[in-house]
C-alpha cells in the first residue's frame, strides 16, 4: 500500500469512527403512576399538535376525584380564547352513554323491558323485529342480534324509548335525571337552547335557561382542518337526541364519570350489563355493550366511547382495573376522524394508546 | 426467460468493466443534514419539517463515467428533538446507487459533477418514554440527486451532494396517524478517498 493510499484509509476510518460514537441522550421512563400521568400530559399536547386540533380540554379522574385537568390550544382561534377544563364543547356521540344511563334507569325502575320491540316506541326503524336491546347494542340490523354495526342514526331511534319510559321529552329527562342531579352546571341539553322555540323553553325554568345561555356563549368554536390549515367550520345541528347533541365540559364529565363509578345513576347490575359486550347470535362477543364499547387492553378492560362530528370530537376512556378515566374534548374532528374507532378497538387512537401505556 | 435475463444482466455488468483499472474504487465518508422532512409516524417532538444531522459513508466503484456505489447513512435523532418524550428516534438507510460522472474519471478536470440514483431500504427505530409508539420498520425506498467533487490530490477529492429520499407507504401505523412513510432531502459533504 502506498503512503498516500494508507493515509486515505486512515483518514476515512477516523472520520467515520468518530461519528459513530454519538451519545444516547434518552432517559428511562419513570416508574410510578403519577409521574407517568404527568408525562402523559405532555404527550397530549404533542398529539394535539400532530392531529391539528385547535383546542383540546382534558381530564383524568381517579377515585371520584380529578387527578389532572388541563386545556391545550385555543377554544376560539380568532378571539385567542384558550381552551380550559371548563370550556364547553359539543360532545357528539358521548351523548349515547347518557342515553344508556337513562334507559338503564328505566330498566332499574321497571318502566322498560329491554327485549320489547323498538317498534312499540317508534316507527323510525320500520317494521323491524329488533328489540330495544338490539338498537342499544348496535345489533339491530337483520337479522337482529347477528352482527354489530355502528350506526348513530339507528341509535337515534332510542330518543322515543327514553321519552316513553320516562314520560318526559328526551332533553328534559336528561336534565332532571342526570345533569341537575349531578350539578353538571356547565352542561346544556341542546345548543338550540341559546334561542329555544317556545315549546322547548317551556320545559325549563327561566333560571336554567339563563344558565344554559351563559354556558353556550362560552362554547368552543367549531373548526375543520383543510390542507393543513385551520378554518372556522359549522356547528352540528343544534337539537339533541339519543345519539348526539349534549354540550359539556371535561369537569362536568368527570362528575358524570364519578357518579357512574359510585352507582349513583344506575344500579350495579344494570351498569355491569351496559358495560358487558353484547353476545351475538353466533356466541361471539360484540365490541359494544349497551351504549358503551368494552374491550380488553394492556391496562385491563377498557370501557369507552368516542364522539365524532366534522367540527368536534371526544373520547371518554375508563380503565376500571386501574381505577382511572381519561376525558378528552376537542373543537375539531382530530380526536376521532383518522382512527377507525367504530370498529371497536380504542387502541387505534394514539391518545388512548398513550394513556393505556401511561397507566398499565 | 431466465436465460434472457441472465444475458441482459451480464451485458449491463459488462458496461462497467474498465479497460484499465486505476483508482477505480472509492470510500466517501459524509456528514449532512436533512431538509423538507415528512413522515407518517407519531411525531411526539414535532420533528417533521426540521433539519436533522446525518452521517454515513459510501463505498463505490467508478471505472469510467458510469459507476456503482453502496451508501449507508444514519440520522440518530431524526425523530427526536428535545429528547423529553422520544428515547430513540433513529433513521438509517442503505442504498445501492448508479452514478454518472462528467467529465469521466481519468480526464484532467479539477471539478467534476455527477448525478446519482438508486434504491434500497430505510430503517426506522422509534421508542418513546411511555413505550406507547415503539416501532421498528423497514421500508423500501429510492433516492435521486447529484453533486460535485473537487480534486485536492489524485486520491483525495472533496464532495458536495444533494439528494431526495422517499420510502414506500408501509403498514398503517398501529395507534398512529396513518401509513408509515418517510421522505426528506439531504444535503451532505464529504471527502472522497480513491484507491
Amino acid at each position: 500500500m502506498s503512503r498516500s493510499r494508507a493515509a486515505a484509509v486512515l483518514a476515512a476510518a477516523l472520520m467515520f469512527g468518530g461519528l459513530v460514537g454519538l451519545p444516547d441522550l434518552g432517559a428511562q421512563a419513570p416508574g410510578d403512576r403519577d409521574a407517568r400521568i404527568a408525562l402523559f400530559a405532555r404527550y397530549v399536547d404533542a398529539l394535539r399538535a400532530q392531529a391539528g386540533i385547535p383546542g383540546l380540554s382534558a381530564a383524568i379522574t381517579a377515585g371520584g376525584q380529578i387527578l389532572w385537568e388541563a386545556g391545550f390550544g385555543l377554544a376560539d382561534v380568532e378571539a385567542r380564547v384558550v381552551a380550559a377544563p371548563d370550556t364547553p364543547y359539543r360532545i357528539a356521540s358521548l351523548t349515547k352513554t347518557f342515553t344508556s344511563a337513562l334507559l338503564m334507569q328505566c330498566h332499574d325502575a321497571g318502566t322498560l323491558t329491554l327485549d320489547l320491540p323498538i317498534r312499540n316506541y317508534t316507527a323510525a326503524l320500520g317494521d323491524t323485529p329488533a328489540s330495544v336491546r338490539h338498537v342499544l347494542s348496535m345489533t339491530s340490523e337483520s337479522p337482529p342480534g347477528s352482527q354489530y354495526r355502528y350506526d348513530g342514526n339507528r341509535f337515534g331511534a332510542l330518543t322515543a324509548v327514553v321519552e316513553g319510559c320516562t314520560g318526559e321529552p328526551y332533553r328534559a329527562a336528561l336534565a332532571s335525571r342526570i345533569l341537575n342531579r349531578l350539578a353538571m352546571v356547565d352542561s346544556v341539553p341542546g345548543q338550540d337552547l341559546m334561542a329555544p322555540a317556545p315549546e322547548v323553553a317551556a320545559l325549563f325554568e327561566a333560571a336554567a335557561l339563563d344558565r344554559y345561555r351563559r354556558v353556550l356563549s362560552r362554547i368552543a368554536k367549531p373548526y375543520v382542518l383543510r390542507d393543513g390549515r385551520t378554518q372556522l367550520g359549522e356547528y352540528p345541528p343544534p337539537g339533541i337526541g339519543a345519539s348526539a347533541g349534549l354540550i359539556s365540559t371535561v369537569r362536568d364529565l368527570a362528575r358524570y364519570d364519578a357518579a357512574l363509578d359510585a352507582r349513583v345513576l344506575v344500579s350495579q347490575e344494570s351498569q355491569s350489563l351496559a358495560w358487558t359486550p353484547f353476545v351475538l347470535t353466533n356466541q361471539r362477543p360484540s365490541p359494544y355493550g349497551l351504549g358503551w364499547f368494552s374491550q380488553p387492553t394492556a391496562a385491563g378492560r377498557a370501557i369507552w366511547h368516542y364522539g365524532l362530528w366534522p367540527t368536534f370530537s371526544s373520547l371518554l376512556l375508563k380503565l376500571p382495573e386501574r381505577g382511572v378515566t381519561l376525558i378528552l374534548l376537542a373543537n375539531s374532528d382530530g380526536l376521532s376522524a383518522r382512527f377507525p374507532l367504530a370498529a371497536g378497538d380504542v387502541t387505534v387512537s394514539p391518545f388512548a394508546r398513550a394513556f393505556i401505556a401511561a397507566v398499565r | 426467460m431466465t436465460r434472457r435475463l441472465a444475458i441482459s444482466l451480464l451485458l449491463a455488468f459488462g458496461a462497467f468493466i474498465p479497460a484499465r483499472a486505476e483508482a477505480d474504487w472509492f470510500v466517501r465518508p459524509l456528514v449532512g443534514v436533512s431538509l423538507m422532512t415528512d413522515h407518517g409516524y407519531v411525531d411526539l417532538e414535532q420533528t417533521a419539517g426540521k433539519s436533522k444531522a446525518f452521517f454515513g459513508a459510501a463505498v463505490g466503484w467508478q471505472p469510467n463515467a458510469l459507476g456503482l456505489e453502496v451508501e449507508f447513512a444514519a440520522a440518530p435523532g431524526f425523530f427526536r428533538d428535545t429528547g423529553d418524550l422520544v428515547v430513540e428516534g433513529a433513521l438509517s438507510s442503505v442504498m445501492g446507487n448508479v452514478t454518472w460522472v462528467l467529465p469521466r474519471p481519468g480526464a484532467s478536470a479539477r471539478l467534476r459533477a455527477y448525478v446519482s440514483g438508486g434504491a434500497g431500504v430505510i430503517r426506522v427505530s422509534l421508542r418513546d418514554r411511555l413505550e406507547a409508539f415503539a416501532s421498528r420498520s423497514t421500508l423500501i425506498a429510492g433516492n435521486a440527486g447529484g453533486g460535485i467533487a473537487v480534486r485536492v490530490t489524485p486520491r483525495i477529492h472533496i464532495n458536495g451532494d444533494a439528494r431526495y429520499f422517499k420510502s414506500q407507504f408501509g403498514d398503517h401505523d398501529q395507534g398512529g396517524f396513518g401509513e408509515e412513510f418517510v421522505s426528506f432531502a439531504r444535503v451532505s459533504g464529504g471527502i472522497v478517498f480513491r484507491f
